[in-house]
Formats: structure tokens, C-alpha cells, sequence
């Protein structure tokens, strides 16, 4: 693996500790696993560790994305070309990260839109 | 640390190809608990093998999952994380943090390759140097099972 590429998956998975989905589900695997929901339905402990892991591969794939796109406009293909990801799966990505306002349209590269990082907010600092 | 040792595990990159393949472990130990309880274990002459670095941090909330993550980049084979019983920590609870986040830190490992056994955590007190010693001998079997991490062509 590229030594960039690898550095970049780590910063992802180091994002992806600090998000909130993968710890949510690690956090809720009494519930999930032990009590039954309104409908009497359990979730078996391989079907568990199935959607962890699926939420982990997920997390840190949408980071990774992100991150580039924080880096400026890119476009499915570019995305494609420097993650290594499928290009189907990087627009399941872009439509789910679009929705959640992390990124957004800046501008289209011949007949592919191009999409940019919406910039995260900064603590704003109280004066005192 | 003995110049044997280090030469055993490979540290200076300059043995031939079969001694490096000794398995590189790195142990973090809780200042208050697990570090004193390796102590007691080197004290008692308990016999444990040469393939472990033991790093010190204050607490074991301390070790940060940076910290696992570059290990395993820079060729570590297993990581160890040795913190005192729930309910004992010297810092109220970050034993507890501690427990969460290496569940989190065993799930990712996986995403990049890794087998969620190179990970533990165990709970060691300060007059537990046996159960250092019994832990540290099963991790490197453990680690010697599962072979060299991916990063050095496992």
C-alpha cells in the first residue's frame, strides 16, 4: 500500500474512533443482542459482529473520502483513482454524505460533478 | 533490557532472517497497577520470554488508539494493554474507558488486515506479577500462532 494512502487510512481510523456510529453499536451489544425489540426480534452475536464490522468498513471509508475532499473539489473518478474504493460504492457515499451536509456540488470536470468538504464549524472562543 | 534480548527480538534490524521472525510485543502498563505488578514478576525471577517491551503510561486510558494503530504500522506483532481491575483505578474510571475503546480499537484492526487477537487488554494489580507472567507467556503464544503482522509480510 502507498505510503500516503496508509497514512491517510489511519487518520480515517482515527476519525472513525472518534465518531459516534461504530461506538453507538459497541455500546448498545447487550441490548442488541440480549433483549428482544417491540416485534420480539434478537440479533445473534455473528450478525452483531457482521453489522459492527460492516458499520467499521463503512466509517472509515466515508472518512477517507472526506478527508480528501477536504483537501479540495474532487470527482468520482479522482476519488476512485486515489482511494482505491469502487466507484459504485463512492457514490453510495457522496449521496449519504450529501444528505448529511458534509459535502457539497462546487462544480462539474467535463460531465462529472465535483465535490468539495463542506468546511466544519470551529469553536468559537468567549472572550472574557 | 539485555543485549541478548534485544538482539533475540530483532530490534536492531542486523540478525539474520530466522531470529527476526521472533514476534515484537509491545506491553503498555498502567503506572499504579500492571507496571508494578511486571516489576514484582522480574523481582520474583519469573521466567518470561524476551519478545515484549513494556512502555509505561500513567493510567491505561492513557494509550491513546494512535499509539496501537502506529505500533502495528511500525511492525509490532501484538499489543498488550495491561490496566488495574475495574473499580481500582487509581484515576476513578478509566479502566472503563479503557475497556470500550479496545473493543472499538479490535474492530477497526480488522478493516486494515490485522486479527483481533494481535489486541488485548488485560487487568493486572500491583501484587499480580504471576498473572503478568502467565499473561505475557499466552500472548506471545498467542502472537507466535498467529505468525508476523501483515505490516512485516505476515
Amino acid at each position: 500500500m502507498e505510503m500516503s494512502l496508509r497514512e491517510a487510512r489511519i487518520r480515517a481510523a482515527l476519525r472513525t474512533v472518534d465518531g459516534e456510529r461504530v461506538r453507538w453499536l459497541l455500546g448498545k451489544k447487550g441490548q442488541l443482542t440480549g433483549q428482544a425489540n417491540v416485534f420480539g426480534e434478537t440479533i445473534t452475536g455473528p450478525r452483531y459482529d457482521f453489522i459492527v464490522q460492516k458499520a467499521a468498513r463503512v466509517e472509515l471509508e466515508r472518512n477517507l473520502l472526506l478527508q480528501e475532499m477536504e483537501d479540495g473539489p474532487r470527482t468520482v473518478h479522482e476519488l476512485h483513482d486515489i482511494t482505491g474504493i469502487a466507484k459504485p460504492e463512492i457514490v453510495k457515499h457522496v449521496i449519504a454524505l450529501k444528505k448529511w451536509r458534509l459535502i457539497d456540488q462546487v462544480g462539474m470536470k467535463g460531465q462529472s460533478p465535483q465535490y468539495m468538504a463542506v468546511p466544519r464549524k470551529t469553536e468559537t472562543k468567549v472572550e472574557m | 533490557m539485555s543485549t541478548d534480548a534485544a538482539h533475540k527480538t530483532g530490534v536492531h534490524g542486523d540478525n539474520g532472517g530466522s531470529v527476526d521472525r521472533e514476534p515484537k510485543i509491545l506491553v503498555f502498563c498502567c503506572n499504579w497497577c500492571s507496571y508494578a505488578g511486571a516489576d514484582l514478576a522480574g523481582v520474583s525471577r519469573l521466567q518470561m520470554p524476551p519478545h515484549f517491551r513494556v512502555i509505561r503510561v500513567m493510567c491505561s486510558a492513557r494509550v491513546d488508539p494512535e499509539f496501537i494503530i502506529r505500533a502495528f504500522e511500525k511492525g509490532a506483532d501484538g499489543v498488550l494493554v495491561a490496566g488495574c481491575h475495574p473499580a481500582d483505578c487509581h484515576y476513578i474510571g478509566g479502566n472503563y474507558r479503557t475497556r470500550r475503546r479496545m473493543a472499538l480499537m479490535k474492530v477497526l484492526l480488522q478493516q486494515f488486515g490485522f486479527d483481533s487477537g494481535r489486541l488485548r487488554l488485560e487487568w493486572v494489580s500491583a501484587g499480580e506479577g504471576e498473572k503478568f507472567q502467565k499473561t505475557i507467556v499466552s500472548f506471545t503464544d498467542t502472537i507466535k500462532d498467529l505468525g508476523p503482522s501483515p505490516m512485516r509480510g505476515g
